[in-house]
């Protein structure tokens, strides 16, 4: 899909953009998104991660050709962040690997500049980023990754355990009447949890909702660790959750700042921001050497 | 390995996966420097030359920690020191199976001690160096690998953990002097048989030790103005291995320390490498993880402070037993967090440095109450930190990791 530069990134960023064609790749654990940039237009694209990373570049690029007619040597520079990223290869198009912390920071920044704390939960990991209002660049961060809780693959075992798909997890637990008290934070033991409850016959809602505000305990637990500065937006896979979203509000005491770009697109979002910037600045650095 | 195989790691550096791929790798990218080379050279071959040297001419070796005190003890006492958290270089997946399968070592256990003690396994029944000097440390697991080991025919000697209180001083500080004393003779008695030490070769160790101490210091400096020219990696095994233990070959790690000092000092400054440099201090241990070493560098960063910088010396005035002494409650390791702090702290000064790792092991409850002391204090004072929780498995580091590295690096980067 596309959308006008202009209707959903912070109007003070939009001048900042360039007429470099550029993208942004984030390949994830779970999927793999792409955001072009070009002519003033955001071209966003997703597929499902490839066991190889290139396989997902290849379809990101080829979902970017059929929505926007740009191919590979149309493009000027490109981005790759994600945790494929260390695989991510383009040819001889320019490119640059950016983790997805930098680019998720910058991603927020141009969404909204207010921004200046992300809650960033992914299908691996989980992670809480501070960001600099004046520019989009990091000033902290922390990253949870001892295990599977906290994380979406997490979510997504336990919607399995509960007969519910990934995307009706979240809905459900808005039901909930009394949420069911989750004390573990090990996946292995939150599973066993789970069972347990069910075989009490406690609702699936309540459950739903017990994990999802064990979970964002687990938030607050990295934001106690850096800091918590409203405004804060929530980005990444689980974005997508309205009970991850609901329980992690509830548990900070804040609200986060709604965006008008599909949040799972931030990292990618970024990256083709961060694109752009480095040919900015390595058009600056040649005009000096001149 | 050939040369075409160390190239290849060059140029395909995701093959790289062993610790000693990676000595090889930095052997590679370190061919300019004819001292890096003697000096890795020496790194590379630390464990298997005194273990030969050993079994073949019948020269005195034992394992023992890695304080830069004990090593330096030992050879006063005519032997040659291996520190056995060395070992985990040598490891793989198999010695933290044997810690785990065969002596149920829980698998939380830090990385460090089960692979010393999968490694002491292999070499059970086999003819080579079976004494250990150790400590009774608070670190419970490596406790246990010692109770194991002794049952299983090593001989170990184990003296009492040293440890200086913040506010000891005075009387209680001349107390525990002598206490150290009577230890270091216990230490003598178990390793040479005699209740004595050679107060010359005691000395001869001192002066050797202060020397190289000065020296490290000098290559420290000369790092601030070429701060790329020995890797990461090369340099933290040089200052916080070689100072500690010279690779078991002390006149030659001093030679390929002052050949290093000659190489940088007739390098010309590139004011570009001062422009772009991100000066960063190591606030951990060796760390068995080379890769993360690797990530700092291709991150653009580079490791200018260590925590084991040279810090105090060994007062040379006093008769020899005391100032060991004096020595063991005078510097960074003498217990206390804020005495690590402390080196840490000069470090920052003395390069305004931009950001701090503190890196520890996986399940060391020891290090990490350290670590988030110094990550609260430090950050306190305006500077980045980062807390990393690595593995001594050998292999390559996890993506979460690196990512973590690389992240921090661009952090840096970008707050210039």
């Amino acid at each position: 899909m596309s959308v006008l530069a202009k209707e959903v990134l912070d109007p003070r960023r939009i001048n900042e953009l360039t007429d470099d064609v550029v993208v942004g790749f984030d390949i994830g654990s779970r999927t793999g998104k792409a955001v072009l940039i070009k002519d003033g237009r955001l071209y966003s694209v997703i597929t499902p991660t490839a066991v190889f990373t290139q396989q997902t570049v290849e379809k990101l690029l080829a979902l970017l050709a059929a929505d926007s007619g740009v191919f590979l040597d149309q493009i000027d520079f490109a981005i790759g962040t994600g945790y494929g990223r260390v695989a991510f290869d383009l040819k001889d198009t320019r490119k640059k690997i950016i983790t997805e912390i930098t680019c998720h920071a910058m991603g927020a920044y141009y969404l909204n500049s207010d921004i200046q704390s992300i809650v960033d939960i992914g299908g691996q990991d989980a992670k809480a980023i501070r960001v600099d209002p004046k520019n989009g660049h990091v000033i902290d961060f922390i990253m949870n990754d001892k295990c599977a809780a906290g994380t979406g693959r997490f979510l997504e075992k336990v919607a399995e355990l509960l007969g519910l798909t990934t995307e009706d997890l979240g809905l459900v637990s808005l039901q909930a009447t009394e949420p069911a008290d989750i004390s573990s934070q090990c996946v292995v033991f939150a599973e066993s949890e789970v069972i347990s409850l069910s075989a009490k016959s406690e609702s699936p809602a309540n459950i739903a909702a017990g994990i999802h505000l064990a979970n964002a305990r687990r938030v607050k637990n990295l934001f106690n660790r850096i800091g918590l500065v409203p405004e804060i937006m929530f980005s990444g896979g689980v974005a997508h959750n309205v009970g991850m979203k609901k329980a992690v509000e509830q548990v900070l005491g804040q609200k986060f700042i709604d965006v008008k770009f599909d949040a799972i697109y931030t990292g990618a979002l970024g990256g083709a921001i961060l694109a752009q910037q480095t040919l900015t600045s390595s058009k600056l650095d040649m005009a000096i050497n001149i | 390995m050939s040369l075409n195989l160390a190239e290849e790691l060059v140029d395909n550096p995701d093959s790289i996966v062993t610790q000693h791929d990676y000595i090889l790798y930095s052997k590679t990218t370190h061919s300019y420097s004819p001292a890096c080379l003697k000096l890795l050279d020496l790194l590379d071959y630390y464990v298997p030359k005194i273990e030969r040297a050993y079994v073949e001419e019948g020269k005195p070796a034992l394992f023992c920690n890695t304080y830069n005190w004990e090593p330096l003890f030992v050879y006063a006492l005519g032997y040659t020191p291996i520190g056995y958290t060395e070992m985990g270089r040598y490891s793989d997946r198999e010695d933290m199976q044997v810690s785990e399968d065969h002596y149920q070592f829980p698998v939380e256990t830090c990385s460090m001690v089960k692979c010393v003690v999968g490694q002491l396994h292999k070499r059970i029944g086999a003819f080579t160096i079976k004494r250990i000097l150790t400590n009774s440390t608070g670190c419970e697991p490596f406790n246990l690998a010692w109770e194991i080991m002794r049952k299983q025919g090593y001989e170990v000697f184990a003296y009492e953990t040293t440890y200086r209180g913040p506010t000891v001083t005075g009387e209680r500080l001349e107390k525990l002097v002598k206490f150290m004393i009577e230890q270091l003779l216990d230490i003598a008695e178990w390793v040479t048989g005699e209740r004595k030490v050679d107060e010359e070769a005691l000395r001869e160790e001192f002066r050797r030790k202060n020397r190289l101490m000065k020296k490290l210091k000098k290559l420290l400096e000369l790092r601030v103005t070429h701060p790329f020219y020995v890797k990461s990696l090369a340099t933290i095994m040089f200052l916080n291995v070689g100072l500690s233990n010279y690779f078991g070959r002390p006149k030659e790690y001093e030679e390929g320390i002052d050949l290093l000092i000659e190489e940088l000092e007739n390098e010309p400054v590139n004011p570009d490498d001062l422009k772009r440099v991100i000066p960063i201090i190591w606030g951990g241990g060796t760390g068995q993880e080379f890769g993360v070493y690797e990530a700092i560098d291709q991150a653009g960063g580079s490791l200018l402070g260590f925590r084991d910088a040279p810090f105090r010396l060994v007062n040379e005035d006093l008769p020899p037993l005391e100032a060991m002494a004096r020595y063991v409650y005078g510097n960074a390791r003498a217990g206390a967090g804020v005495y690590t702090r402390e080196v840490l702290e000069s470090e920052y000064n003395r390069l305004g440095a931009r950001g701090m790792i503190l890196y520890g092991y996986i399940g060391c409850s020891y290090s990490s109450v350290d670590r988030e002391m110094f990550r609260r204090y430090f950050h306190e004072k305006g500077l980045p930190c980062l807390n990393l929780e690595g593995s001594f498995q050998v292999g390559a580091p996890h993506g979460q990791l690196l990512t973590r590295v690389k992240a921090f690096v661009e952090m840096l980067t970008s707050t210039h």
